[in-house]
């Protein structure tokens, strides 16, 4: 069932390049995520219907659907949904990067087939449980946090009005009565130390480091005659929905829509996500998935321009797919852009007092492709790299694969010798090789047409201040020439490859598996075909297509390989 | 003049949680618990770096002299400045084999070299592919775990100093960030450094309980809180387990052991602190994790970027590693000091605005300039390392010897200099060709003459390691690598 991601890909850049094909193309490649998840066997777990807690068999949704349904595993929530997650629960703010293990960036921070459960995170879990739980109780906090006002330190009324309505929004479900019962019983820390808020304060910790608040756990409803696709409930779905959209926790309102039973259809799923889409929270998440996909989330400048650079592509996607809702191609078109006067006079643009929106004019600038963002990302350690930038529009945003370089090649021996210009030198070693020419055409020229611009998106017209070799900013994708961020945009846009890759890029960010199968396949291209393969499409559009899906309210078991 | 301490065991086992009453311990009272039953430690460090500069055919770590009293060069400094050379013995022309893929013979690496000769080094056996560069073996400090853990608090410590990768757009460490892995029926499974001091000292000092009565009163309660806590968060997830599938079961399952040994730990009062076991200072906040670096950028390298105090981290880590020894709270350890192609920025640790990976490039100047920068950041390892070796060697066991006579030491290093065969240079860094381990220590007769220098030409990095296993008495050998360095014991 599961395909290698390998495969596919090549055989779509492949097919008539001839473009090596060495060991790489083996499984190990994606067999190195196989760490922690241990061969599971689908006989295994079918005795006993241990995946269900409700029991009773439901419908199962139409076989097309079915076919869309992906695996889902416990997914643990990211340092960064942490830190989301109790800023939203609490008021409060913890840097949850500083003591959880870190998350894997691949490029999504949250594929779940990464993650094994360590000492390290379960003492950094404890610890973090516990500053939450210092500072939610701190005056300015406590009511908010408890709810009620105590009667007496052991006023349990008030304790069960709390584990109640925290309890509900900590685990993203319902208390059930054996919940209340055995988290109601620590009012005995009250009675012990005379403080109510001791008592508070542990169940804060408790359901901190409870499995169903630092993962995500679906469970589902067994399909009747289906054994391994299992239906969501409501509260699972509202999971579902706040991770995607707002990358934190649902609030009270989702969590009432789905008590209400407006969860289990897809129009009231559209209608929250429609709702959610209003939230601030969305444009950061929506920002977020743009930053780790296409790799400027941290930028290797210093502070302040790689602060500047984000903010400016932070800006084009608000404006783009919030503030105006123009298609999100007008994120690759904008002839505008958000800078202060640094990144201003880093890019040669006019440097406004404030900063703010500045026409690009005639500087061949245009669209996030001309962001010192996107040019700094995969760049060699001290300049651009022709191939890297070529592997990131056809890897990132085409959504192909290019297989390694033979075992042996030096991929370090990039640099060329004094007197030889880098383009020369690209040529002569990788486009004039012939083991090497196969692979290297797919990448090195899309590269040259962005030449121009520097590893920090400055331009240039000359080679790292070598008056001797001047840059030619000619590039070719797939037989088109190109030169620069905003022809390179053009054809990107023509390819036909863009719209699905964004939604297969969309899609692993929001199942957090980087490995798709063919019901993955499945999905995406049915939401493609709703938005158009071709064409503009709208991002909003796309985020409630993706979740309004049918199949998104179902889930797979992992099976085996 | 060496200050030596009184090691001691600390824990008593609190059989109802928190039943806390203290006897004096009589163990402490002299004599009764002296010779046999002290217990062996086991460390290893890593250092993502190699150990000289391109075009050079020698380094400033491998001492001209053989055997005792060796001569101490640059990187090595430290080891004379910590007065520590006749306890620690240095083992050179060490090489890790290589090959193409699916040719890599036993104990070697992929061709390819960032990050490809860690697997073989920590694990002894050999790495898969050029893409992936996770240890295919249970490492040293979990194998010396599972056989001198006993029941100490933690059976091993997994700690980093280097706080981030520092590199790249969205570069994150993945295996360039671990050096620890187990085996678990087969399934080889990476172990998340804690690379937090505040969490490490947490976690260490969980069951101390201070002297002044308040203060007992009040740590005691917090601990009660802590369990009460745990305790039904243990229910909570045994009752989930019934409800998932397979994969997911066997993620909780994890989730739970761990869960388990925290319960474990929360139960384990400690008695109060007498002699060299003694609660340290708390380090208090973590120092923030600092920002990349564009290479090239000295300004951003003088103005501290790439860099999260990693000064500090290793000081506050090495103090708790060695504490941790000293109460017998662990026996086994390991401390990432750096990753993998380490991108940390030198110029705080020692004045040279580059990242320890660009020294070896040419980062602040090639010839003796580049040799010598190089050498400062083996050094600036070696420092910290030695400086756990200078502790363990001043802490007084229950017998009289010191700490260190009991323990087994090692520190490693990613790379050597020499042939490359990914670019077919002959002398470069991107090597594992002349590469060096330094051992410490004395138990088991390791070291029995005083730190050598031992040339074992073509030797495996881990044979060293299998040395301390065996001179912590644990009888195993690396992965695909076997032998040990005899001389070492002679």
């Amino acid at each position: 069932m599961r395909r290698a991601l390998l495969s596919l890909s090549l055989a779509t850049i492949g097919g008539s390049s001839g473009c090596y094909v060495g060991t790489d193309a083996d499984p190990s490649l994606s067999g190195t995520d196989s760490n922690g998840v241990g061969p599971d066997s689908d006989g295994a777990d079918s005795s006993g219907g241990t995946d269900s807690d409700t029991g009773e068999p439901t419908e199962p949704p139409p076989p097309e659907v079915l076919e869309r349904v992906g695996d889902a595993g416990l997914r643990r929530l990211t340092a960064v949904e942490y830190s989301a997650t109790v800023r939203d629960l609490l008021g409060v703010e913890v840097d949850a990067a500083l003591l959880l293990p870190e998350d894997w960036r691949q490029p999504f921070d949250n594929d779940y087939t990464t993650q094994n459960a360590s000492g390290a995170l379960i003492d950094g879990a404890e610890l973090l449980a516990s500053d939450v739980a210092e500072l939610a109780l701190e005056p300015g906090l406590r009511d908010a946090t408890v709810g009620c006002t105590p009667a007496g330190p052991t006023d349990a009324a008030c304790f069960q009005d709390f584990l109640t309505q925290f309890g509900r929004r900590a685990l993203r479900r319902p208390m059930s009565d054996d919940d209340l019962a055995r988290y109601g019983a620590l009012i005995s820390e009250a009675e012990e130390t005379g403080d109510f808020y001791d008592a508070v304060n542990v169940a804060i910790r408790a359901l901190l480091q409870h499995p169903e608040f630092l993962y995500r756990v679906e469970v589902g409803t067994p399909l009747d005659g289906v054994p391994d696709v299992f239906a969501l409930n409501d509260y699972e779905v509202a999971t579902r929905l706040s991770y995607l959209i707002w990358g934190s926790t649902p609030n009270d309102a989702l969590l009432d829509r789905a008590e209400a039973g407006g969860l289990s259809n897809p129009e009231g799923i559209r209608e929250a996500a429609e709702d959610m889409l209003l939230d601030e929270r969305a444009r950061i998440r929506i920002g977020r998935f743009h930053a780790l996909w296409l790799g400027y989330e941290t930028l290797p400048h210093g502070p302040d321009l790689s602060t500047a650079m984000q903010a400016e592509t932070q800006a084009l996607i608000d404006r783009v797919i919030f503030d105006d809702a123009l298609p999100w191609q007008d994120l690759l078109r904008s002839d505008a852009t958000y800078v202060d006067a640094t990144l201003a006079e880093h890019y040669g643009l006019p440097a406004p007092t404030q900063p703010g929106w500045v026409d690009y004019g005639e500087t061949g600038r245009r669209g996030l492709l001309s962001h010192g963002s996107f040019l700094s990302s995969m760049s060699k350690i001290d300049d651009s790299s022709p191939t890297k930038r070529g592997i990131l529009v056809r890897t990132r945003m085409m959504c192909q694969v290019i297989p390694p370089p033979p075992p042996t090649v030096d991929v370090d021996m990039t640099e060329p010798e004094e007197g030889t210009c880098k383009e020369d030198f690209y040529k002569q070693q990788h486009l004039n090789a012939p083991g090497c020419v196969s692979c290297h055409a797919l990448m090195d020229p899309i590269g040259f047409g962005l030449e121009n611009y520097d590893h920090t998106g400055a331009f240039r017209e000359v080679e790292n201040d070598d008056e001797s070799c001047v840059i030619s900013g000619e590039g070719e994708l797939d037989g088109r020439a190109f030169s620069g961020p905003s022809e390179l945009s053009e054809l990107l846009i023509d390819s036909g490859a863009l719209n699905r890759c964004v939604a297969e890029q969309l899609y692993r960010f929001a199942m957090g598996r980087s490995e798709l199968a063919t019901v993955d396949d499945s999905f995406i291209d049915f939401v493609v075909e709703q938005n158009g393969a071709e064409g503009d499409f709208d991002f909003s559009a796309l985020m409630l297509s993706f979740a309004s899906e049918e199949a998104f309210r179902y889930r797979r078991n992992e099976t085996a390989e | 003049m060496p200050r030596f301490r009184l090691s001691r065991r600390s824990l008593l086992r609190g059989t109802a949680g928190f039943a806390m009453a203290l006897p004096a311990l009589e163990i402490m009272s002299g004599t009764a618990h002296a010779g046999a039953d002290i217990p062996k430690r086991y460390f290893v460090g890593f250092a993502g770096t190699s150990t000289s500069f391109p075009t050079f055919d020698y380094d400033l770590l491998k001492p001209d002299a053989l055997g005792a009293g060796y001569d101490i060069k640059r990187a090595l400094q430290p080891i004379a400045d910590l007065g520590i050379r006749d306890e620690v013995s240095v083992v050179t022309d060490l090489e890790i084999p290589w090959g193409e893929e699916g040719s890599i013979p036993a104990g070697g690496r992929h061709i390819g070299w960032h990050a490809h000769s860690t697997a073989p080094l920590i694990s002894g056996v050999r790495s898969i592919s050029g893409s992936n560069e996770s240890a295919n073996g249970a490492t040293s400090e979990v194998i010396a775990a599972e056989r001198l853990g006993g029941d100490t608090l933690h059976p091993f410590l997994n700690y980093r100093v280097q706080a981030a990768y520092y590199r790249g757009s969205n570069g994150d460490g993945g295996d360039r960030g671990r050096i620890t892995y187990r085996d678990e029926g087969g399934s080889i499974i990476p172990v998340d450094p804690i690379q937090s001091p505040r969490l490490a000292y947490e976690s260490l000092f969980t069951g101390f309980v201070p002297p002044d009565p308040a203060d007992a009163a009040a740590a005691l309660s917090a601990l009660r809180r802590r369990r009460s806590a745990v305790d039904l968060v243990l229910e909570d997830a045994q009752s989930l387990m019934t409800r998932l599938g397979t994969a997911d079961k066997e993620r909780m399952e994890r989730h739970l052991d761990e869960l388990r040994d925290l319960e474990r730990r929360l139960d384990e009062v400690s008695a109060p602190t007498e002699g060299a076991c003694e609660l340290l200072p708390d380090p208090g906040e973590d120092p923030p994790i600092g920002g990349s670096v564009e290479n090239g950028d000295t300004g951003g390298y003088e103005s501290g970027g790439a860099y999260s105090d990693e000064e500090a981290r290793a000081t506050v880590l090495t103090d708790l590693m060695a504490m941790a020894f000293t109460c017998d709270l662990s026996r086994s350890g390991s401390m990432m000091y750096t990753m993998a192609q380490c991108f940390l920025n030198a110029n705080p640790l020692f004045g040279a605005a580059s990242d320890i990976h660009e020294l070896g490039h040419y980062g602040v100047g090639g010839g003796e300039v580049g040799l010598n920068a190089v050498s400062d950041g083996v050094a600036w390892h070696v420092k910290h390392w030695g400086r756990l070796v200078e502790k363990l060697r001043d802490t007084q066991e229950l017998d009289g010897s010191s700490l260190l006579d009991h323990t087994a030491m090692v520190m490693l290093f990613e790379g050597g200099w020499g042939f490359d065969p990914e670019s077919g240079d002959a002398l470069s860094v991107h090597s594992s060709e002349n590469m060096a381990v330094l051992i410490a220590g004395r138990a088991g007769g390791l070291n029995a003459i005083g730190g050598q220098h031992i040339s074992r030409p073509g030797g495996h990095p881990a044979q060293v390691v299998n040395s301390a296993l065996q001179a912590v008495g644990i009888d195993h050998e690396m992965g695909e690598v076997s032998g040990t360095v005899d001389e070492l014991f002679g």
